[in-house]
């Protein structure tokens, strides 16, 4: 049987939808409730995990968002806080919307609280054709229609044309 | 710590050993392309949506047809209201939430926001369980010049704009107390409809004052209320459906059409306490509702003569094939009743038992009952046994309308044979027995 110390050194192979592998300590890995449950349920480290959802650039950003909060277990939660802050600082809403994915898929629930708060600040106090411009939205609404969505609701709309 | 390290921003250090065959830079082209929002989920959309304060998020709907109704879905409820609402007045404020006592400062807060903008319709249904929330008099603290209470000879000079717009309270599954309701109904001139279910402190309610526009009052399922008082001269509607109490009306000259009462409660029966409280309604009630609990214990005697009734409803729940002849009976209370409207609603486990079919050892010569719809036959002795009571006793009866269906909304995917089936009894057991000049109608 193998020994908790062993286990800490484990390492796990994970794939990503575009054919890279990445080597990652458990512990790290733990921060994934998927990949947790997978091992709790037997699955053998040593084979390789695909995650055919994402690709190898959003992979290696959760990662990197793993291994920094698996190993701030003694430091400041402070500096978790700079450091969520520091990671999303910049990324483009593609790469956001990859994370978002990831973080859902990979079941990472402090990962995507973040990724779905920098993405909810975007929509906040835009116009929605800002807003649909910004995430590539086609209006599929007749002016019609429009305008009853529009009156549906017409207290939330005041102030926006 | 282990030496080994993820950076954050790429995967070129040593604890990441990247075996890849793709260079990255076409790896980046590819995301951009793909990173529309219309990949995610309706559920991470609507994650994403509850993060917003509730009109961003109802303004998202916008959007395109996949957005209409995302924010519907938000998991939380993040509701800037001074932002929000602070040019306009509310009609409506609903909240349907099981939220009890812990959540005491968040209720607290809408209401108080829904009355300083001037809501008309008031309902909360909230979570009964062991430490309900209580619906107090703090709520009105801050408001001025509430009038606390007409005894203690506290009469507002000019009633408060903001409870004075009030126009129909709902109050389910919380603790809400007799004077609070006093001071509602003091306080509230448009108050036209008041609803309390699920309040077990409420002990005496006192329904009335000088300023009383109140047309319909429901009461349920209050489990310690001990006396209900109503002295409303517009009351149109009660209901009242709960345990013995002891009920006092006056004054109620439009309470004609609409009454309810029921047993609620399967343990409990109608006590003779009702009966002085009748006689006020004896010479003017045209129209009631008796809902009488599942083994209540129910005479004609409790009841006094009802002289100006003209339809009496009795709706029941018919388990099994246990006798309900004593609910026929209650016509006899009603010298000038007109129709009698029998609703029986299905349970799952009906059965047709073999015993015998009992007769009403009292006879009783109805001499004005001319129509009478028995709901929910399914051809039981119990459904036999009414039939035959009526068309033996109500002498000038014409018409006898049998609905062979339950007419509750929730029917199971058998219904319709067990309908079928119940049809084709009634028209064998009543066709041969039926006297001439009575109509019978078979639904």
């Amino acid at each position: 049987m193998a020994s908790s110390i062993e286990n800490n050194n484990e390492k796990l192979t994970l794939k990503s939808s575009d054919g890279e592998e990445f080597l990652v300590e458990k512990h790290v890995a733990l921060q994934s409730t998927l990949l947790q449950n997978m091992l709790d349920s037997d699955c053998s480290s040593a084979d390789v995990i695909p995650l055919p959802k994402i690709d190898a650039r959003t992979l290696a950003l959760v990662l990197g968002y793993c291994k920094k909060h698996a190993d701030a277990s003694s430091s400041k939660q402070g500096e978790l806080n700079s450091f969520d802050s520091e990671f999303l600082k910049d990324m483009d809403m593609g790469a956001l919307f990859n994370l978002v994915l990831a973080a859902n898929f990979m079941e990472i629930k402090g990962l995507l609280d973040i990724a779905a708060q920098k993405i909810a600040d975007t929509i906040k106090d835009k116009p929605h054709q800002e807003v649909r411009e910004i995430f590539h939205v086609e209006n599929d609404y007749t002016p019609e229609e429009e305008a009853a969505v529009r009156e549906e609701n017409r207290w939330a709309f005041e102030g926006f044309p | 710590m282990s030496p080994s390290g993820i950076s954050p921003a790429g995967h070129s250090t040593d604890a990441v050993q990247n075996t890849g065959h793709t260079p990255s830079s076409a790896l980046f082209r590819y995301c951009d392309l793909t990173g529309q929002i219309s990949q995610l989920s309706d559920d991470t959309l609507a994650s994403i949506l509850s993060r917003l304060p509730l009109e961003e998020a109802i303004r998202t709907s916008i959007l395109s047809s996949r957005w209409r109704h995302l924010w519907k879905r938000s998991t939380s409820l993040n509701f800037d209201s001074k932002k929000t609402f602070q040019r306009i007045s509310i009609e409506e404020f609903k909240v349907s939430f099981g939220l009890d006592k812990r959540f005491k400062f968040d209720i607290d807060g809408w209401i108080k926001f829904a009355l300083s903008r001037k809501v008309q319709r008031l309902e909360l249904n909230l979570l009964s369980g062991r430490k309900p929330y209580t619906f107090s008099l703090e709520l009105f603290a801050g408001i001025e010049e509430i009038c606390l209470s007409s005894r203690f000879g506290i009469m507002c000079n000019g009633m408060l704009a903001d409870v004075k717009s009030l126009k129909e309270v709902s109050l389910n599954n919380l603790h809400v107390g007799g004077e609070v309701v006093e001071v509602l109904l003091l306080n509230c001139p448009y108050l036209e409809r008041l609803s309390i279910c699920g309040s077990s402190s409420l002990i005496n309610l006192k329904v009335g004052g000088p300023v009383c526009a109140l047309k319909y009052l429901v009461v349920m399922g209050c489990p310690c209320i001990k006396s209900i008082q109503i002295s409303a001269s517009n009351l149109v509607s009660f209901n009242y459906v709960g345990v013995k109490t002891n009920l006092f009306l006056e004054n109620v000259p439009s309470l004609v059409d609409d009454v309810r009462i029921g047993d609620g409660m399967v343990t409990s029966y109608f006590g003779g306490s009702m009966n002085d409280s009748f006689s006020l309604l004896s010479c003017c009630l045209k129209t009631l509702t008796l809902k009488p609990g599942i083994v209540g214990f129910v005479h004609p005697e409790w009841l006094p003569k009802l002289y100006a009734l003209e339809l009496l409803i009795v709706e029941i729940t018919a388990s099994r094939d246990t006798s309900f002849l004593n609910y026929a009976t209650f016509i006899e209370v009603a010298p000038h009743l007109q129709k009698f409207a029998f609703q029986a609603a299905w349970e799952l486990n009906l059965s047709v038992s073999k015993r015998k079919v009992r007769r009403c050892i009292r006879h009783f010569h109805h001499r004005c009952l001319k129509e009478v719809r028995l709901g929910g036959y399914y051809g039981r002795k119990s459904d036999v046994e009414v039939a035959i009571h009526f068309l033996e006793n109500a002498v000038a009866l014409e018409k006898m309308i049998i609905n062979p269906r339950d007419e509750s909304p929730f029917l199971p995917d058998y219904a319709f044979l067990r309908q079928r089936a119940a049809r084709s009894r009634a028209k064998q057991q009543l066709d041969g027995i039926v006297p001439a000049g009575v109509k019978l109608v078979i639904l």
